[in-house]
């Protein structure tokens, strides 16, 4: 499976993209990122599908999920993805203001790689994505950091 | 006899005289012609003849014919001396024949060979001979005659028959022939002996005899000997008698005898002779045993010398009597021994020609059965006294029972009548109502008069009496007995009320089906505060389910706002902070510190709805480990502390381990938290065990506080410390309490103010005394 060497940010609210952005620039991440702004076109971008019809074939690297999104909540979208033989190697992170329980666990049930609180502190946040970013960038060698926004 | 030698006359005249007065018959033949030339008187009386007839007659005329060539032989064989001879018989002149011993010589008489001869008569002497061998002949016993050398002479039919042999297999052999060979030497000596003293004697009284058949075997035998002289000298004539037949019917004797004798010997029964004296003569086994006596102890010895005192026993007076008197006695008698032990014997007595015989037997064991028998029907018949009292009594209690039930059918209707909230209602066996109480009527709504009658399924709604539901009811009681159910029923007015309705089977009184009871009570308004009671909790439940997703909102909704403000903030600030001044800063600093403690608070307050929403998942909890784990937790923050831990042994309790490791967190942190300001910290951490629940503690050495504020403490956001004293949003404490009272215990605290706090819990023991520490 050809891998396509970008980060697939699934994220509503823009101000949280906006945040996750500068914290990914922050931590220097060389890998594209991709935003899309529901669980639909999450999962269209993955399947190529929808107006992702025509985009370049591959993987993401990495896929950051928020959980509350309208459409297709972010735990759908994983359910979709580690149900699926081809997506399910993607490493998935959960990115979530919630510390409730049941998403926990939900989240850890249908086999999410990570699992991200988003803190209050921006800090913190910056932290908490360097940690991740630790986790796949190294393996995966990213080219010159390129944020692209579609 | 030379009588030519004599002087002629003088000889011839004595010879004369001796021959013609001879009592014995003589005679001269001339041996040629066989004449008689002289006979003398004797012989001329002897044969009948004249002694002229006598000389005209020859030797052969005084013959038998049959003997003549006998004779004729035995004349040219003579020889001229002295011959005896008999076995000869003559001819009288009468023809009597007589036998004769002849004694003869040859003589020269007047120039001829002549012989002279004497002739006896033996004819008398024959008889007598002839007679005793038919004595001998005739005799039952075999008769042997033996002579002084032993030889066999004479037996008779008898002998044979008893010994086996042919009379002339026996005659002229020795007598040893007849003697077995084990007896022979014996024989022999006693034969010498018996010849030394020749009298007549029994030898069998002696020793035992037996004599030898010719097949080999033995007979035993009885032998009378008596001695005999005959011409050749002394025989014995031996009187033998076969004894086999005797000495057979001996041994069955003595076999039966002894047999009676072992049968008496050992037979269960005490069989004692006494002689007149009461000396025991003869004991057997039993009746030693009996007497618990050897044998030894007590033949040859009196009865009154074995047993002191016997003689004072009625008993022994009975046995006196009866020797006395002659007359059996036959007693059951108590024996004492000299112990003081005591058996019954049943006695027998009864006279014998040796004094008295006693036979006893042992019935100790019949007694103690007839005792115990006795006992047992006398007990029958006391409990059957008892019994029939019992009865007595109880037809008595029957009758103020019956009296009682009559009351009790008053009162019964009494309390028919007269329960109200309880519609009481009698129906047939078919479902037709015959009675019905004034609680049916006034729950129902119909009077007495109008409903009785009528079918009971006028109380059912429509629905019911579609399902056929009166007619089932009424089916499964007389399967069950009893039915209860709920349901609506109608009353006369046509509302709905719910009701509890049990109908039970009626019987009378010889247990037949006469109806059915309906009793039936109106659960309307219990069935009311029941619905509205599911309302509630089902709106309760709802309410948590909101309180729920509320909790989820505020978690996700509430937060985003504030990460935004900190994020923006945060960036905001980096792209203009060198163009800052402080006050700026200090404000930019504010901004973001309360974010901060807003995300505390919010996470706070969501983890403790969360604790007081979650199920508890009950497990074994060994709070040793538990307290372990949370100061592993806790004390890599605080490693640069000098902290003395005392924890004193923990005991396993039953309870939600995540809920109870995070209360002993929180006290722990706060121990860890008030105690920062000391230089030596000192957390202890214990527990006491109580009868049903366990006293768990956590003290400190830190700030401590005021009792006065004890109550606030474990209130939601009650701080009695500032912010910037100790940190914390005053959720701690509160969940403390929550999870605690959450587990059915209880939270308390003391403390003074700088001299720390001890904060307290309990937990329910799994068991009273359960789990000890």
């Amino acid at each position: 499976m050809e891998t396509f060497k970008r980060i697939l940010l699934a994220e509503d609210d823009e101000r949280d993209v906006e945040l996750t952005l500068s914290a990914l620039e922050e931590c220097k991440l060389a890998n594209e990122v991709i935003v899309v702004n529901d669980g639909e076109q999450a999962l269209d971008f993955l399947y190529c599908r929808g107006k992702f019809m025509n985009r370049p074939n591959g993987n993401p690297a990495v896929i950051l999920l928020d959980i509350k999104m309208p459409k297709v909540t972010g735990l759908e979208v994983l359910r979709q993805i580690k149900s699926d033989e081809n997506l399910k190697i993607i490493p998935t992170v959960i990115l979530t203001s919630s510390r409730e329980e049941k998403d926990l666990i939900e989240g850890y049930e249908l086999g999410v790689n990570s699992y991200v609180v988003k803190p209050v502190d921006f800090e913190e946040f910056i932290r908490a994505v360097k940690e991740l970013g630790l986790f796949w960038a190294i393996i995966n060698e990213p080219p010159p950091f390129t944020a692209k926004r579609n | 006899m030379y009588i030519e030698n004599a002087s002629p006359t003088k000889n011839e005249e004595r010879y004369k005289i001796l021959f013609e007065s001879n009592p014995i018959p003589m005679w001269i033949y001339d041996l040629d012609s066989l004449k008689f030339l002289e006979v003398n008187d004797a012989a001329v009386k002897k044969y009948g003849y004249t002694k002229k007839e006598f000389l005209g007659l020859t030797l052969k005329d005084i013959r038998p014919k049959e003997d003549i060539e006998r004779l004729l032989d035995n004349i040219n064989q003579e020889t001229s001396s002295y011959q005896w001879s008999s076995g000869w018989q003559h001819i009288k002149k009468d023809g009597t024949i007589i036998d004769v011993e002849i004694i003869s010589h040859e003589i020269k008489y007047n120039g001829t060979n002549a012989r002279f001869v004497i002739a006896n008569d033996i004819t008398q002497l024959k008889r007598v001979n002839e007679n005793f061998k038919h004595v001998i002949e005739a005799s039952p016993n075999a008769m042997v005659l033996t002579n002084k050398r032993g030889i066999i002479t004479l037996i008779n039919k008898q002998t044979e028959i008893l010994f086996g042999y042919e009379r002339n297999e026996l005659i002229g052999k020795p007598l040893d022939i007849l003697i077995p060979p084990r007896f022979k030497n014996q024989h022999k000596k006693d034969e010498v002996n018996y010849f030394k003293n020749p009298i007549p004697r029994d030898i069998s009284h002696r020793k035992e005899l037996y004599g030898l058949h010719k097949d080999g075997s033995e007979i035993p035998l009885e032998i009378g000997l008596n001695p005999l002289v005959f011409n050749d000298g002394l025989s014995v004539i031996a009187s033998i008698n076969d004894i086999t037949e005797r000495k057979k019917t001996q041994e069955k004797l003595i076999k039966a005898e002894n047999r009676y004798r072992t049968t008496i010997e050992h037979m269960m029964e005490g069989f004692q002779i006494l002689d007149k004296d009461l000396r025991y003569l003869y004991i057997n086994k039993a009746a030693a045993e009996h007497g618990r006596k050897s044998k030894e102890e007590l033949l040859g010895h009196t009865m009154t010398e074995v047993y002191p005192g016997i003689e004072n026993t009625e008993m022994f007076s009975k046995l006196t009597d009866c020797m006395k008197l002659g007359i059996p006695v036959r007693m059951e008698n108590e024996f004492t021994y000299p112990g003081g032990e005591k058996s019954w014997f049943l006695l027998s007595m009864e006279p014998v020609p040796e004094g008295i015989l006693i036979l006893s037997k042992d019935i100790t064991q019949e007694k103690k059965t007839d005792e115990e028998l006795r006992k047992y029907r006398n007990n029958l018949e006391e409990l059957v006294i008892k019994r029939t009292e019992q009865l007595e009594q109880k037809s008595i209690a029957l009758n103020a029972a019956l009296e009682l039930q009559r009351e009790n059918e008053e009162n019964l209707k009494l309390i028919f009548e007269c329960i109200n909230d309880y519609g009481i209602i009698l129906l047939d066996i078919k479902g037709f109502i015959k009675n019905w109480n004034t609680g049916a009527e006034k729950l129902i709504g119909f009077k007495q008069d109008e409903i009785i009658g009528r079918h009971y399924s006028i109380l059912f709604t429509a629905e019911d009496l579609m399902n056929e539901l009166p007619g089932k009811e009424l089916e499964l009681a007389l399967s069950q007995g009893k039915v209860e159910a709920e349901g609506w029923r109608i009353k006369k007015n046509g509302n709905r009320f719910w009701t509890l309705s049990i109908v039970n089977v009626l019987r009378d009184k010889h247990g037949n089906i006469s109806g059915f009871i309906k009793i039936i009570k109106d659960m309307t308004e219990k069935m009311k505060a029941a619905e509205k009671l599911r309302e509630h909790s089902s709106k309760l439940e709802e309410l948590n389910k909101e309180l729920e997703s509320f909790s989820y909102s505020v978690s996700h909704d509430l937060r985003a706002p504030l990460r935004h403000i900190a994020g923006f903030v945060q960036l905001l600030e980096k792209d203009i902070s060198p163009n800052l001044n402080e006050k700026d800063k200090k404000y930019f600093n504010y901004i973001t510190s309360s974010v901060k403690r807003m995300g505390l608070l919010i996470d706070d307050l969501l983890s403790f709805s969360r604790m007081s929403r979650a199920e508890l998942n009950k497990d074994d909890v060994n709070i040793n480990e538990l307290v372990k784990e949370c100061i592993d937790d806790l004390t890599d923050d605080s490693s640069d502390r000098n902290i003395k831990w005392i924890v004193g042994k923990l005991p396993v309790v039953r309870g939600d381990k995540p809920l109870l490791k995070q209360a002993m967190l929180n006290l722990i942190s706060n121990a860890l938290k008030y105690t920062k300001q000391k230089e030596q910290a000192i957390i202890e951490i214990g527990a006491e065990a109580k009868k049903n629940e366990f006293i768990f503690y956590v003290k400190d050495n830190g700030a401590g506080f005021d009792m006065k504020y004890k109550d606030k403490l474990f209130g939601v956001f009650q701080r009695l410390h500032s912010e910037s004293q100790f940190e914390g949003t005053g959720i701690g404490l509160a969940s403390v309490k929550k999870i605690i009272e959450r587990h059915g215990g209880k939270v308390w605290a003391q403390g003074e103010i700088d001299y720390g706090a001890t904060f307290y819990f309990s937990l329910k023991r799994k068991k009273e005394g359960y789990g000890n520490i």
